[in-house]
């Protein structure tokens, strides 16, 4: 668990660093970034991740097409993604759920609830259960 | 011969059409002079527009410096914090250094605890010192509620950095609403085109569009409740379930 590679990917300087320390706290620190989905395609093909936590709302590629892109891309389509976003709409959870993310934190996130979140998509990732 | 020197039935005729003509004389002088009332109202109302349209970017750039300028101190404050939590776990480490030594401390005044009382006939006295030595706080031990002090200090420090989500959650409904200012602007624009005749006229300090709306949530909320999140969980386990309604 603790060498799994998370990369974080928000357009906000601050949300990143908050998310990095965050995950820091609770035992993970193993992780790159990314400023946009754009970017992070980049960061997948060069240096490779296991485990993706994205905003949604992005210039350039956003958090949903990016999932999109993970999941239509064979060699990594069942990558652990965690959308963490200010988007709190039923109809937004859904539209996240359909593009396949594992798991959806609504903005602002606890560190007991980033946790929580993580240990059950890797749980469930180890069991191989959808 | 005009009409009013024209005898008889002439005279009636353009008498007539005199009266009949004069309503209608009446009605255009009135709309005359309403248009010239209108004139200036309409130079009044393309000035104000001009006017506002020109403050609008000034307004769109002062929402971005406060984007900025939030931006530049929240990364100062994260900075800060990270070196207070470096500290707080050299902090940490050093408290687990003393308590370790503590214990070792405590193990051997155990130890003589005991050589001291297997002394106790054969030398009373120094047993005597030895238990006043014990009783006035000669034992080695950490002060009471440190580890709960130094664990309330490790989580203030981190609830510091989750509340700087707001810089995050701020910038993004600012975005929103120097879209809709922006929105505003265009529209302005197009009714000042009219204005100047379908003649696109460059207006000052334009250039600058605003943020496409995608790359922003301009209804976000900084909201402690946990309400939210519980809404999304409870949306999660019932997809996961297979309700996809």
């Amino acid at each position: 668990m603790a060498s799994t590679k998370f990369l974080v990917v928000d357009d906000s300087l601050t949300m990143r660093r908050i998310v990095i320390n965050t995950l820091k706290n609770i035992g993970f620190d193993n992780i790159i970034e990314a400023v946009d989905g754009k970017d992070a395609m980049a960061k997948i093909l060069s240096e490779g991740a296991d485990f993706l936590i994205t905003d949604w709302n992005m210039p350039e590629m956003s958090g949903l097409d990016l999932t999109k892109w993970v999941r239509a891309n064979d060699q990594i389509a069942d990558m652990p993604i965690l959308m963490i976003t200010t988007r709190g709409n039923k109809e937004d959870v859904i539209e996240a759920m359909k593009m396949r993310v594992n798991n959806y934190i609504v903005k602002p996130f606890t560190a007991p609830g980033l946790k929580e979140k993580i240990d059950q998509i890797l749980k469930t990732v180890g069991t191989g259960a959808a | 011969m005009n009409e009013a020197e024209k005898p008889g039935r002439s005279k009636t005729l353009h008498a007539v059409r005199l009266r009949k003509s004069q309503p209608a004389r009446a009605t255009l002088d009135n709309f005359i002079r309403v248009v010239a009332g209108v004139i200036p109202l309409l130079d009044s109302v393309k000035e104000s527009l001009e006017e506002s349209t020109g403050s609008i970017p000034k307004a769109s750039r002062q929402l971005d410096n406060v984007t900025k300028a939030t931006e530049t101190a929240t990364v100062e404050i994260l900075d800060l914090l990270e070196r207070m939590s470096a500290r707080v776990d050299s902090l940490g480490a050093t408290i687990a250094g003393v308590r370790e030594a503590v214990e070792r401390g405590e193990s051997r005044l155990g130890a003589i605890d005991g050589l001291v009382a297997s002394l106790r006939v054969s030398h009373p006295l120094l047993h005597e010192r030895w238990s006043e030595f014990r009783a006035a706080g000669g034992t080695a031990t950490l002060p009471a509620g440190l580890d709960a002090e130094f664990g309330a200090l490790r989580s203030d420090v981190m609830n510091i950095g989750m509340a700087l989500q707001v810089q995050d959650i701020t910038t993004q409904q600012i975005a929103g609403v120097s879209h809709t200012i922006e929105s505003i602007r265009m529209h302005l624009s197009k009714v000042l085109e009219n204005f100047n005749q379908g003649e696109k006229k460059a207006l000052s300090g334009l250039g600058k569009d605003g943020p496409a709306a995608e790359h922003f949530n301009g209804d976000a909320e900084f909201s402690r409740s946990p309400d939210r999140q519980e809404d999304a969980d409870e949306i999660v386990k019932r997809w996961n379930r297979g309700n996809h309604a």
